[in-house]
């Protein structure tokens, strides 16, 4: 694309990218412009929805095979059906969320709890084992 | 068919059967106009059970402005343009860039029937060669070398008659595309300025 951002507009080369006429080095050509400017980008995109909005009118389509409509209603009524099922699903997940919540905060408790304790008891031991010595060192001086 | 007032007052009352009646009068044109878009027909039917689909589940909050079809034309177009937008912009600029103000983002509320209309009017003011050259690429999908060949003439004019028609088609399309007349402004504006056409080639 031979041109810079602003000044001019290659429509030709535009055109025969959205024809899928674009050699690759033309390709990479409109690449590079693309980014070289944001306005390039919005541009080309404008250029590109004319492109894709004038393909509609054209009465024929060739579709690639024959629609199968019962099908088609068939996934819609289903992927109806699920997405309505999710609501009591949602809602049994939510209170099986709640029970476990409280079970967590009950094992926590009753954790904290035995941790207190054990700490408690430590302290306790090392009040006894302090005093201990204290004891001998009283002994001590009675010797004296 | 059915009665517009009618039907759209049982889907309001959520009556599948209803539901159903809609979904199988428009469901293969729909596909057909999405496959227009995206040269894909699984995902055009996606894209068409989807559109079915949201309607369905926003039945409350969905407000039919000209008729139940527009709005699932218009539903389609959109669905389609942002598919089209992501690939794009996806494709081409990976997870540098988000592309927010996209003119695909922007279209949201046309009528494809009037879009379609002032589509073909466009057209329709199209040189004739230019004209001629164009439909055998949009719609009968001919290469360049191909057109070249079935109107004697080179290939070198197709492409000069392909960018004229895109030229010509973006004048007579702009204002149903809001960033297109912003932008047709700012080069108005520039060429007043610079003193040259900003379209011309280079």
């Amino acid at each position: 694309m031979n041109h810079d951002s602003k000044n001019s507009l290659d429509y030709d080369a535009l055109a025969k990218q959205f024809a899928g006429s674009a050699t690759d080095h033309e390709l990479s050509s409109i690449e590079r412009w693309r980014k070289s400017a944001h306005e390039n980008e919005v541009i080309y995109q404008q250029l590109y929805l004319v492109w894709l909005d004038t393909g509609v009118i054209n009465d024929s389509t060739k579709l690639s095979s024959e629609i199968n409509l019962d099908q088609a209603w068939g996934n819609l009524n289903q992927r109806i059906d699920e997405s309505e099922k999710i609501i009591p699903i949602t809602k049994q997940r939510s209170s099986w969320r709640k029970y476990a919540a409280i079970a967590a905060v009950i094992i926590l408790l009753i954790g904290g709890y035995f941790t207190t304790m054990i700490a408690i008891g430590d302290q306790e031991m090392m009040q006894l084992q302090a005093s201990t010595e204290i004891k001998s060192i009283d002994l001590n001086d009675g010797t004296k | 068919m059915y009665n517009e007032n009618e039907i759209w007052n049982q889907l309001k009352q959520k009556d599948r059967s209803a539901f159903e009646l809609l979904f199988r009068t428009h469901y293969e044109p729909l596909v057909g106009f999405v496959f227009k878009y995206l040269g894909n027909q699984p995902e055009a039917e996606e894209v068409v059970q989807d559109v079915y689909f949201q309607l369905w589940k926003k039945l409350d909050e969905v407000e039919i402005e000209t008729s139940i079809k527009s709005y699932l034309y218009q539903a389609a177009r959109n669905k389609s343009l942002n598919i089209i937008k992501h690939r794009i912009v996806q494709r081409k600029y990976e997870e540098h860039v988000q592309f927010h103000d996209s003119p695909f983002d922007s279209t949201n509320q046309i009528e494809v029937d009037e879009l379609q209309e002032r589509i073909q009017k466009a057209i329709d003011t199209l040189p004739e060669k230019c004209r001629e050259v164009f439909l055998l690429s949009r719609f009968e999908e001919k290469k360049y070398k191909e057109i070249a060949e079935e109107l004697g003439i080179s290939i070198k004019t197709v492409e000069n008659q392909m960018g004229k028609a895109l030229k010509v088609l973006r004048g007579e399309l702009a204002d149903y595309l809001p960033m297109m007349v912003l932008f047709a402004m700012e080069l108005i504006i520039l060429e007043s300025q610079i003193g040259v056409n900003p379209f011309e080639i280079v």
